[in-house]
């Protein structure tokens, strides 16, 4: 009996001590699977060599940490996007209170505008010969308008 | 291999600092490189594969619990992310319907001892490929690599074993051309 499958965890130090002692004494008679072994050495040692002689392109570093880092924005931005609504409704608030005074003072301006008109119609209203002179013209054309109207529907209806 | 240097800057990174990472990159792009081109026997596509190895682990690097596993664990998103490359490209093959079967092309490369072993790399099966760059190459122990592919140890054992023999006889009939 070869012990063969062993062979490749023996080569890789994976064998419990008993294992190891069986193998070695197994090889020392076995041409064939000393053999084996040897071929497994080689075969390990070419295959790694070769492996190891392979390097990555040139430039393959900074592709990738550029590529990284296109990711980090991308992700970053995506996080962004929850943040402009707060960063909206801060603004707001910021402006308001900024321009707290300015609204002050337009409301005030407001007020003393305001203040004028009433003054004004106020007089109107006390001027009585004039308010009833104006109320006396519209009521004027108002009776003459409605009088014309009325004419007009009674004459469509008559034919 | 985990010194207090790497573990320092494996944690950095993990909190998103971008200058860690490269670091990171510079230390590992070799061995990554390397299990790509492994893996996949073109340069071209192991680049591309690396590129997204890197990205994935750079997204997924807070999902790491152990950093002392980190080199394993980023291991682990290679071997996967190109045993998926290889699964897609099967999958072109077959609906392509190729005409010849993969011939290799022989001409313009060295006829030295390295192209056969390459040669002898891509006609192996990929869980053989996969468990002798893991061991051979990265050199990861064989609790480790039972780890990292989710395998038994004894599988480890025995599929390292077989995989180590039909690289012996692919290797031995190249030769002997
Ligand atoms: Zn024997």
């Amino acid at each position: 009996m070869h012990p063969e499958d062993e062979l490749s965890a023996y080569l890789d130090g994976e064998l419990h001590q008993e294992e190891r002692d069986r193998i070695d004494a197994h090889l020392e008679n076995c041409p064939s699977c000393r053999s084996l072994l040897e071929e497994f050495i080689e075969l390990k040692g070419t295959f790694s060599s070769v492996m190891f002689s392979i390097s990555e392109p040139d430039g393959f570093e900074n592709r990738v940490i550029e590529a990284v880092a296109r990711e980090y924005r991308v992700r970053n931005l995506g996080k962004l996007w929850l943040f402009v609504p707060m960063l909206a409704v801060m603004l707001f608030g910021l402006v308001a209170v900024a321009c707290w005074p300015l609204a002050i003072q337009l409301l005030k301006g407001l007020l003393v505008i305001g203040k004028a008109l009433l003054y004004t119609t106020s007089l109107a209203v006390a001027d009585m010969p004039l308010f009833s002179g104006v109320a006396g013209v519209l009521t004027l054309i108002l009776l003459i308008a409605s009088i014309l109207s009325l004419r007009r529907l009674l004459r469509s209806t008559a034919r | 291999m985990v010194d207090e240097e790497l573990s320092r800057i494996i944690d950095r990174a993990r909190r998103g600092d971008q200058e860690a990472f490269s670091e990171l990159v510079i230390r590992n792009k070799g061995y990554v490189f390397r299990h790509a081109y492994g893996m996949l026997g073109d340069r071209g596509e192991a680049e591309d594969a690396a590129q997204e190895i890197f990205i994935k682990a750079f997204l997924a690097l807070r999902n790491l619990d152990d950093v002392h596993a980190f080199s394993s664990w980023l291991l682990r998103i290679a071997s996967n992310l190109c045993k998926d490359k290889l699964k897609q490209r099967a999958k072109n093959v077959k609906t392509q319907e190729m005409p010849n079967e993969t011939i290799p092309d022989l001409y313009g490369v060295d006829p030295a001892l390295k192209f056969s072993i390459e040669e002898a790399l891509a006609r192996l099966s990929v869980d053989h490929r996969e468990i002798l760059l893991l061991h051979d190459v990265q050199g990861f122990r064989y609790e480790e690599i039972a780890e990292l592919t989710g395998i038994p140890i004894g599988t480890v054992k025995s599929r390292l074993f077989s995989a180590r023999m039909s690289l012996r006889k692919i290797w031995n009939k190249e030769e002997g051309n």
